[in-house]
């Protein structure tokens, strides 16, 4: 992966701080416009509210306004807080010659003396907000000015002072946004943490760990593969230790023998010592491929294998034909009963499993053993079945368990434990099943059962006699 | 020694009988928990006395310990070799807790298994070397070699099996059924006149009044006098 991975608490952080962000602006725009409008209106009443206090102090006076000769005849009181806003009013006579101006107001008159209500006027380079009033009987016209800069000076700094607070909570909602946002990651987090100290074999679920309800399928998941994992570590881990018991007894055998044959002093002592020793370097041989073969199809997963369409009927013919010399051999009939049978899975596995049963079979077998392969009620069959005394009731419970051996006709058990036991993998790796099944006379029969072939095709049943057929096939 | 193994492994078990053999020792070898139970513990008139009993823990039918433990509860004091594949400290102790009286780990050298039956026998007979001298007859237990006033005196295997169960009751009495117990397993076919053959061709090697001959009751080794 050369792109870096996208973090969940840096897109969580990036998305709300960009969302916290704009929302702030937006917000403070809006407070910043409005403030200005408010404080216009504000600004706009206190004119209002002057004109009306100088009309009044205007008309109390009226009587020397109209006797003066333009001059000014008398003090007006000064307004509050006029020096603050910086208000400037002048007076105008009923011939619109001003009488009298406030320290400060310009010298031209504000407006024009008719209009009445809000004006600007750009005098001496300085813009003025005006209202005019004017009294009813046309005695004395007021003009109330406020200097457009200082206004905008004013309800700017007002606008920015609302603004303060929300700048301050802009700040404090940051850190609420980190701390959630890492607070929430934080299961996420302990759950790495979790799993990375984990060991191989632990058998605790992690979802028992706390977890938000959006993890716990993760966790769910996770467990189930854990369960598996450790399932086959410790099928592993049994198989090894049994297998090591298993293989070191045959050792222990040769060893022996060897050690027999050494301290032997005549010859037909030496020679039999010898023979056994053979015996059980086969043996030996035996058990380490069994156990091998074992450990590969454990390790294996259905998906692992070969999934091609495998014709029961061909497997049985190819496997049958393998053990001809040692069948005639034994005086031991083995006979066919197949049909065209098709499965999916992996054809050296199959065989392997049939010639494990087959094998199994001959050494139990008086005279007779079947192959037999058919589709029926939904599943495809192959069944070994011989005419020996047939399973034993705690034989047949245990038969497919690792290294349990039952005893043959000799009443010695010879093989490795481990034939069924990999006939059970083998089956269960292709999603079919196996069980004991009865056998010819009262013998023993084992019997695969895989999920059929939707399409296949019955090719056609027969049942052959190897002996009589074995010129066809070879 | 009369000896019987217990013993499931078919290779191991004929390889340590035919070892065992080798040794002079006369085995009997069963398979099973419950075979061992009838040859050793429950008693019939046809139970053997065996000197020693070799037995492997992981049997079909049950665990070589509570075999031991069966015996020991009904006071058969048979000495006990416990052989087998468990290693671990806890399993001695188990197995010499359970009245075992030697525990062996898989796998088995035969040449350290004949020196703990030796072993084994010696303290069963009060013995604390393998040295043994009956007046001029000096025995080697350990190497087998038998001398008389100095001199080696060659047995065969068979000879020697039987002057070992005479040895083994100094001055004492041995049946000639008991005789024929120590030639058990040494493919003789047990003919009447075995054990006559062997005390005949030891007497002929040792001297005449060495092995006494108690009419009806058996035989008896004296000590044959010095020079």
């Amino acid at each position: 992966m050369n792109a870096r991975p996208w973090s969940l608490s840096r897109r969580l952080l990036v998305a709300l701080g960009a969302a916290t962000l704009l929302t702030w602006c937006v917000s403070s725009i809006w407070l910043y416009r409005t403030a200005l409008d408010q404080s216009d209106l504000l600004f706009d009443a206190a004119l209002d509210q002057t004109a009306h206090a100088v009309l009044a102090v205007v008309r109390n006076e009226a009587s020397e306004l109209t006797d003066s000769n333009g001059g000014v005849g008398f003090e007006l009181a000064p307004i509050d807080r006029a020096h603050l806003d910086e208000i400037v009013y002048q007076v105008r006579g009923p011939n619109g010659g001003v009488a009298y101006r406030s320290p400060g107001a310009p010298i031209l008159p504000l407006a024009v003396a008719v209009t009445r209500g809000f004006s600007s006027a750009h005098i001496n380079g300085q813009d003025f907000r005006v209202f005019t009033l004017a009294a009813d009987d046309g005695t004395a016209t007021i003009h109330v000015a406020q200097p457009l800069a200082r206004r905008n000076a004013l309800a700017h700094s007002g606008a920015v002072r609302l603004l303060a607070p929300g700048a301050v909570l802009m700040v404090m909602l940051g850190f609420a946004v980190v701390w959630s946002v890492r607070s929430t990651i934080r299961p996420v987090v302990r759950y790495a943490n979790v799993l990375d100290e984990r060991a191989a074999d632990a058998e605790l679920p992690v979802s028992a760990i706390e977890l938000p309800a959006e993890l716990q399928p993760v966790a769910r998941a996770i467990d189930g593969l854990l369960a598996r994992v450790h399932e086959a570590l410790i099928r592993e881990r049994t198989l090894t230790a049994d297998a090591a018991h298993e293989l070191r007894t045959p050792l222990a055998a040769l060893r022996l023998q060897a050690q027999v044959a050494r301290r032997s002093t005549r010859y037909a002592e030496r020679a039999a010592a010898l023979d056994e020793l053979l015996d059980g370097t086969d043996r030996a041989a035996r058990m380490v491929d069994s156990v091998l073969t074992l450990a590969r199809y454990d390790a294996c997963r259905s998906g692992d294998l070969e999934q091609a369409r495998v014709d029961l009927s061909m497997l049985a013919n190819l496997v049958a034909r393998e053990f001809q010399p040692l069948t005639s051999q034994q005086g031991t009939d083995l006979a066919l009963a197949v049909d065209g049978t098709v499965v999916i899975g992996d054809e050296d596995a199959l065989a392997i499993a049939l010639r494990n049963l087959v094998s199994n079979a001959l050494r139990y077998a008086r005279k007779e053993i079947r192959i037999e392969v058919e589709a029926s009620s939904g599943c495809a069959l192959l069944a070994v079945r011989d005419d020996g005394t047939g399973f034993a009731p705690e034989v047949a419970e245990r038969a497919f368990d690792r290294f349990f051996r039952g005893p043959d006709k000799s009443g010695v058990s010879s093989g490795t434990g481990l034939g069924l036991a990999l006939v059970r993998r083998i089956a269960d790796l292709h999603r079919g099943s196996v069980r004991i099944v009865p056998g010819i006379h009262g013998g023993a029969g084992v019997e695969m059962r895989f999920p059929l072939v939707p399409d296949h095709g019955a090719l056609g049943s027969a049942v052959l006699r190897l002996g009589e057929t074995s010129s066809a096939i070879s | 020694m009369r000896l019987l193994l217990v013993e499931d492994d078919v290779m191991l078990g004929r390889a340590l009988k035919a070892g065992l053999g080798q040794d002079g020792h006369a085995t009997d070898w069963v398979r099973s928990a419950a075979d061992a139970r009838t040859a050793w513990i429950v008693p019939t008139p046809e139970t053997v006395p065996y000197e020693a009993v070799i037995v492997d823990l992981g049997l079909p039918d049950g665990s070589g310990i509570d075999l031991v433990r069966a015996a020991r509860a009904r006071r058969v004091k048979t000495p006990v070799l416990i052989a087998t594949a468990r290693d671990r400290v806890a399993d001695r102790i188990l197995g010499l807790d359970a009245g075992a009286d030697d525990y062996m780990v898989k796998p088995i050298d035969l040449d350290e298994l004949a020196a703990r039956l030796r072993a084994i026998e010696r303290r069963a007979n009060g013995r604390v070397d393998e040295r043994r001298t009956y007046g001029a007859l000096s025995i080697d237990a350990t190497a087998k070699i038998v001398t008389l006033r100095g001199e080696k005196v060659d047995l065969s295997g068979r000879e020697y099996a039987v002057l070992m169960a005479l040895v083994r009751r100094p001055g004492g009495i041995v049946s000639r059924a008991q005789l024929e117990e120590s030639l058990y397993g040494w493919d003789t076919s047990a003919e009447s006149n075995t054990v006559e053959v062997y005390i005949y061709n030891l007497r002929r090697k040792l001297g005449p009044s060495t092995i006494q001959n108690q009419r009806g009751l058996g035989y008896r080794l004296v000590a044959p006098a010095l020079p």
